[in-house]
């Protein structure tokens, strides 16, 4: 599905583009990114009653980066158990 | 340690949203922002279709998990597609002779088992309590 659009793009936005390989898969991926982004301000306005700022953004990202980098610490306690359970579920390499 | 992407049967996907993740995009930005990352690194996470009814039971807004569900960055896991499997993982993980734990968290904990990923949840017990190394986030109140 979709469709062939012409829009006007500043030479730095071509310029961009003309980086990536697959132009239209990379502006596909930023709007859609933009739609989640949007749709999740209005949910949070509509929960809080306050706009969602970039500075409560910029701490949930550290928040997001800090529980993904402890996450991968704490994976690597405890393998052997999983690794187990996959080779009786016959999953292990 | 096992390297789950060794597995042809299954992407390689680093983070699974629960029911209460679902149900926290959008009332709290953490969730939008942890998803950001994985498209910030070109990684994968996860919902599974039981999750999300769970979710929209919940009421969690259905115009937010589709913007979730739909992201370039998620796969939709069928619940209970394979069936087979499951049910040894239930009668492998079961916390009694005549017990069985609850049918949507095996598959969840399952997926999480299989791929190596982190659950992203307000409840980590939820699932620490079928298998006790699998790797959990926790979201904090008031955002759960």
């Amino acid at each position: 599905m979709g469709e062939t659009k012409s829009f006007y793009l500043a030479d730095d936005v071509v310029a961009y583009l003309k980086t990536h390989e697959n132009a239209s898969a990379e502006v596909n991926r930023l709007v859609r990114r933009k739609i989640a982004q949007d749709a999740e301000a209005e949910a949070y306005q509509r929960h809080h009653g306050v706009p969602l700022t970039d500075e409560r953004r910029r701490r949930a990202r550290l928040w997001a980066r800090e529980q993904l980098d402890a996450a991968a610490q704490r994976a690597e306690h405890g393998s052997a158990e999983r690794d187990e359970l996959r080779r009786r579920m016959g999953w292990a390499a | 340690m096992t390297d789950p992407d060794h597995d042809p049967d299954v992407p390689p996907i680093r983070l699974i949203l629960d029911p209460s993740a679902l149900c926290a995009f959008g009332a709290h930005e953490t969730v939008g922002e942890i998803i950001g990352e994985f498209d910030e690194q070109g990684e994968l996470f996860a919902v599974t279709t039981a999750s999300l009814a769970e979710a929209l039971a919940r009421g969690a807004d259905a115009r937010l998990l589709d913007v979730l569900r739909t992201n370039d960055n998620c796969v939709v896991v069928e619940s209970t597609a394979d069936w087979p499997s499951l049910g040894r993982f239930m009668d492998l993980t079961r916390p009694g002779p005549d017990r069985l734990h609850e049918l949507a968290d095996s598959d969840l904990t399952m997926l999480a088992v299989r791929t190596d990923a982190y659950i992203l949840t307000d409840r980590p017990e939820r699932y620490t309590a079928i298998v006790s190394s699998v790797t959990t986030i926790q979201l904090e109140k008031p955002w759960s």
